[in-house]
């Protein structure tokens, strides 16, 4: 079909009405005129009858009002458009429904004049739900937990990191900040070892330091990282965790130690019981 | 705890006075008086006393062919090489550690109170 082709308004009624996303439109003053069977359903409103008169602010949490006024709104005049993350409210039990929120102006075709507002928003709550699941799984676990784009750009940390580095999340992101808490003796091959993975896709191994904010101690930890790929192998994605090894590490070292001392020990007895077997021989051969 | 390396260990880090914290002894020599002694006192000036008796020497040699120090002791005209397994200062530096490995098959681990950080180069 011919993009330019017109489409009848039979057809596009239909879709407005058996889409899942919020659709709807409000005249210049703000009052909703009209909802698709999805919006109405999403905030629990019995029919459009409901709605009609209700102002577009009036179906967001309060929280969302100021932002409304002060940002939502003013850029929709200006550029004719604003998306971003809101939530809606449900005119039943109250509660928040989170959606990537969409306005954006009607105009009149031959004016350009506004003459009302329209939204098609998509229903975020499946979405915010399993990233809350992700979220909790990622938190229960004892590891430091974190995520960064194709490109190394860590986007996120779990719990357990703000803990442990008493650094925030905001204060965490992007490619270089893991980088600088390692301890200054780990930092280039740390970047060494992430730079290959990144540019090869092999899995990340690698053990290094992190100072524990609490009492400011230097800890090992195992470091891992996978790439997650999309249906054509394209790395979209690393999920990453640190595991503290360092009783297992220090452990590790004591054995190197005490192995090196042993083989010390056999070699300085050997070496005395060598002299004495001469002096020996030699005490035999004076005889 | 901070190790100090084999290649730097000087006669400053010996000397002190040192308590037998544990002691492992060897069946060839257990009744000698070094095995039992409870304190060694390295003197500046190689005199070695221990505590509850003896005295003699004491020097700081290399083990060429291993090249690492070990501590040549004589007392009671009885002569005892002891390999320096291990010189290390505790975290809060307040305690240093001497492991002894000797000749015989003994080892000893002393400690030395340390009151003066200067000897090993803290501040």
């Amino acid at each position: 079909m011919n993009v330019n082709t017109p489409v009848d308004h039979a057809l596009l009624s239909l879709l407005v009405q058996r889409s899942n996303d919020f659709i709807g439109a409000a005249n210049t003053n703000g009052e909703v005129y009209f909802l698709n069977p999805a919006a109405l359903h999403m905030v629990g409103l019995p029919d459009l009858e409901k709605a009609q008169g209700l102002q577009v602010k009036d179906f967001f949490m309060p929280a969302y009002h100021e932002k409304l006024e002060n940002e939502v709104f003013p850029t929709v005049q200006k550029q004719g458009y604003w998306i971003g993350e809101l939530a809606f409210r449900h005119f039943e039990t109250g509660q928040p429904i989170p959606v990537m929120y969409q306005i954006f102006t009607l105009n009149d075709p031959v004016t350009s004049e506004i003459t009302g507002y329209a939204t098609a928003s998509h229903n975020l709550t499946a979405y915010k739900q399993s990233e809350e699941k992700y979220r909790f799984v990622t938190d229960a676990m004892p590891q430091l937990v974190w995520t960064t784009d194709e490109k190394g750009y860590h986007d996120f940390f779990n719990q357990q990191w703000v803990d442990f580095t008493g650094y925030t999340v905001a204060d965490s992101l992007g490619t270089e900040m893991w980088n600088n808490l390692l301890h200054p003796d780990d930092q280039d091959r740390a970047a060494q070892v992430w730079q290959h993975s990144l540019a090869t896709g092999e899995p990340y191994e690698i053990e290094y330091r992190f100072k524990r904010v609490s009492d400011g101690m230097w800890r090992w930890f195992l470091a891992r990282a996978l790439p997650m790929r999309d249906d054509l192998g394209r790395i979209y994605r690393w999920f990453g965790t640190c595991t503290d090894i360092n009783e297992l590490y220090s452990m590790r070292e004591q054995l190197k130690t005490s192995y090196a001392d042993l083989e010390a020990k056999v070699q300085f007895r050997t070496l005395a019981l060598e002299k004495e077997v001469n002096v020996l021989k030699e005490k035999l051969a004076n005889k | 705890m901070y190790n100090i390396p084999f290649s730097n260990i000087t006669l400053n880090h010996i000397n002190g006075d040192w308590l037998v914290e544990s002691r492992q002894l060897s069946t060839s020599d257990p009744t000698a008086s070094i095995a039992h002694a409870i304190k060694f006192i390295f003197a500046a000036d190689d005199y070695l006393e221990l505590l509850p008796e003896g005295e003699g020497s004491w020097a700081l040699k290399t083990e060429e062919t291993m090249n690492r120090p070990y501590l040549l002791i004589e007392v009671f005209n009885e002569s005892w090489k002891a390999l320096i397994t291990r010189l290390f200062i505790n975290t809060d530096t307040r305690y240093t550690y001497l492991n002894l490995y000797f000749d015989t098959g003994m080892e000893l681990t002393l400690v030395k109170f340390n009151n003066k950080y200067t000897d090993f180069g803290l501040n």
